[in-house]
């Protein structure tokens, strides 16, 4: 389960990052009013290291479209997959197989 | 009566394949104490059946069928499972022993886990047995006393309380009356018993429970009672339906 | 009964599904529910897709202003936000479909859960099954690079070889005697209409069961949504050329064979061998549910005599083989019920739903069964 919420969690994080189009420069404006530079600092500080091996990797595959929205594509799922594990972890010491009769006073 | 009591399976053919570990009689061979019955599918159980196994002194039953979500014909081990669990009618009845009770969802290669749960089930069955027997020896040192005026009174109740129950067939829509009109032999022996006799009879369902009032057993006699009546005026119509 | 090796394999991989993702998600338990639910995406994406898409074929100059089904897409992918993931979604989508289809097919199959009186359910399954061929086929001319030219050139070129017919259908296909920008609003046509009449054939794929199972539990969802997304990433849309209707095409494109396999089949073999294995494949499968060794069934039976109206019975069946009739004048009671002995599959859940004896199994009467119960429970005691 903890996987699962670690994945998510890492998953979730990635995403606005890879939005942005792994970069810190043209920023959306919305980001700049409020004021969130500092946000997509820390954001890039943490993944930019990766954003080259994605760019590579669909370099490689001819891929077609805005390389960020790939990466968010791998982000988004990444989360979904780790909630799922940590939602199915939740209920999995309960038994399925086996099935007792609840006292009926 | 031998101390010998078995527990009941009634499993579905689909479920754990277990066709090679009974013998012609529906003895398990592998599992001591256990006998098994082959239905098509669990969704067949009627929770009647379960009683009446309890009733002619089988010490458990265990219901068998195939893995929810699973089920051959698409819901039947659904259906026999909220029936168990009330939320479907008809129900089982209050007064089987639910401890006594238990359902397996088994896939078909899972026949080792069947026989490890049905050898603990049925150690289980004769642990709850020897309980009963020994707080009914306790039960009717103390007992006799004081439930012979409450079984005369328990006999008088019984004659207004038959009359009713016969015409409760024509406006019920609920299971009530099959539950109530029990064929089985035992339900004609219980009318002659003394409070000792009632608790080794009782001993089958759930006599360790009631163990300490004596008047809420004289009150489940008099419903066996009024059963017996019930029984005896319904014996007529499965007979004619042959 | 036995279990052949084939089926012994099929065990093996369901219990290990069990122990891993246990019983309560365990995916071969929802193999019908896993189409339904990826059609919904395919429907929601598609939705966004044909937001933006325009079914024109024009290209008589290649210009910064050409607006044609290919410049619509391709402004789709590069400058819609997320347009090219949308793409992605719906295109593996599609192909996760005719896996989940071919899946459930084959769990059914195996499980032998498709003769007698199912066969309604398979049937209808192999329609559905075509229907989703051809809309799959249909998406791909609709993005009219040169692969969908190849493939509607194939089309029509085995179109006209049935006899009689066969012109007239090419003429049909392409929406005249030429493709043009009525070939695409066809296809877009086929592709969009076809889709709304899945949901005719499901209706009568789900009509003789009782609560079918459509929705797998939302742990599935999420697995089958997540890896579809990890897919895209892993395996994003490459760009390809506009159709030039001018050009001579070659005959070698990447084809996805999820879809595509009769064409696949079609330049392999030539005409014929494409009509042979069309025809004899469908035939085939159409022809699975025949009854050959199945115990025939018997029918549930209602004791008239004793049935009360309650519903029970009829509300238990898993196959809607119970109905509820007004009872005959001078009954006590309302309702009574029926058996369509063509729906009873021989379960025995009315059996078990019903407290008044009142109805039967002809080779197991629960009379029988109670009494050998009681046999047994006695035996030693």
């Amino acid at each position: 389960m903890a996987i699962g919420i670690a994945a998510c969690l890492y998953g979730s994080i990635m995403m606005p990052w890879a939005e942005m189009n792994m970069t810190k420069e043209n920023l959306p404006h919305t980001l700049t009013l409020l004021r969130l530079e500092p946000v997509a600092d820390a954001l890039d500080s943490v993944f930019g290291q990766t954003a080259e091996a994605h760019k590579a990797s669909l370099d490689a595959k001819e891929a077609e479209g805005n390389r960020g929205e790939y990466v968010y594509a791998f982000a988004i799922g990444l989360a979904i997959l780790g909630g799922a594990l940590a939602v199915a972890a939740i209920g999995s010491a309960d038994e399925q197989e086996k099935m007792l009769m609840p006292e009926k006073k | 009566m031998s101390d010998e009591k078995t527990v009941i399976t009634l499993i579905c053919e689909r479920a754990a394949d277990v066709h090679d570990i009974l013998n012609k009689e529906g003895q398990c061979t592998t599992v001591p104490g256990l006998k098994a019955i082959t239905l098509p599918c669990s969704g067949m159980i009627q929770p009647l059946m379960i009683e009446a196994a309890m009733k002619a002194g089988a010490s458990g039953v265990i219901v068998c069928g195939c893995q929810i979500g699973d089920c051959y014909y698409r819901e039947g081990n659904k259906m026999i499972r909220e029936r168990l669990l009330g939320e479907r009618p008809p129900g089982l009845k209050k007064t089987v022993d639910r401890r006594r009770v238990m359902a397996l969802w088994l896939s078909r290669l899972q026949k080792g886990r069947f026989e490890t749960e049905a050898k603990e089930f049925v150690a289980y069955c004769s642990q709850l047995d020897g309980d009963v027997k020994v707080a009914a020896k306790i039960e009717g040192a103390k007992a006799t006393p004081a439930a012979a005026p409450a079984a005369s009174g328990a006999k008088i109740d019984t004659a207004p309380a038959a009359v009713p129950a016969a015409k409760i067939d024509s406006k019920d829509e609920k299971p009530k009356p099959r539950e109530e009109a029990m064929t089985t032999p035992e339900a004609k022996f219980e009318p002659k018993e003394t409070a000792k006799g009632e608790a080794k009879a009782t001993g089958t369902d759930s006599g360790a429970q009631n163990a300490e009032g004596a008047a809420v057993k004289a009150e489940e006699s008099a419903e066996k009672k009024a059963d017996a009546k019930k029984a005896a005026a319904d014996d007529a119509t499965p007979q004619a339906k042959d | 009964m036995e279990t052949s090796v084939w089926t012994k394999v099929f065990l093996v991989t369901e219990d290990l599904f069990n122990k891993i993702a246990t019983s309560k998600y365990n995916p071969l338990y929802y193999h019908g529910a896993l189409p339904q639910f990826i059609m919904y995406v395919l429907f929601l994406s598609g939705l966004l897709l044909f937001a933006y898409y325009v079914p024109t074929i024009d290209n008589a100059y290649v210009s910064k202003n050409l607006v044609n089904a290919f410049t619509s897409v391709k402004y789709i992918t590069n400058d819609i936000p997320f347009g090219a993931v949308v793409r992605a979604v719906h295109r593996y989508a599609g192909d996760a479909m005719v896996v989940a289809i071919v899946l459930h097919m084959v769990r059914v199959w195996f499980t032998d859960r498709y003769r007698q009186y199912r066969w309604v359910q398979w049937e209808s399954g192999i329609v559905l099954l075509i229907m989703v061929l051809f809309i799959g086929q249909t998406g791909y001319y609709l993005i009219w690079d040169e692969r969908s030219l190849i493939l509607t050139r194939m089309t029509v070129s085995a179109l006209e070889t049935i006899p009689v017919i066969g012109v007239g259908l090419g003429h049909w296909f392409l929406n005249g005697r030429a493709i043009s920008n009525l070939t695409l609003s066809n296809f877009l046509f086929i592709h969009i209409g076809l889709s709304f009449t899945l949901l005719f054939g499901l209706w009568i794929h789900y009509v003789r069961m009782t609560r079918p199972v459509i929705t797998p539990p939302p742990v599935v969802n999420y697995v089958l949504m997540g890896l579809l997304l990890l897919v895209v990433y892993l395996f994003p849309i490459t760009a390809t050329k506009m159709a030039d209707l001018q050009s001579l095409t070659t005959n070698s494109m990447d084809i996805d064979l999820f879809f595509l396999f009769p064409y696949w089949v079609l330049s392999q073999t030539g005409m014929f061998g494409f009509w042979a294995f069309t025809i004899i494949g469908t035939l085939a499968v159409c022809l699975i549910p025949l009854p050959m060794g199945a115990k025939p069934i018997e029918a549930a039976e209602v004791v008239n005599t004793k049935c009360t109206g309650c519903t029970f019975c009829s509300r238990d069946c898993p196959y809607q083989a119970i109905e509820m009739v007004p009872a005959p004048a001078g009954s006590r009671f309302k309702l009574i019920a029926t058996v369509k002995s063509y729906r009873c599959s021989g379960c025995g859940v009315c059996v078990g739903a019903c407290a008044f004896d009142a109805i039967d199994l002809p080779n197991l009467l629960d009379t029988d069964v109670t009494e050998k119960i009681k046999q047994l429970s006695k035996a030693q005691s």
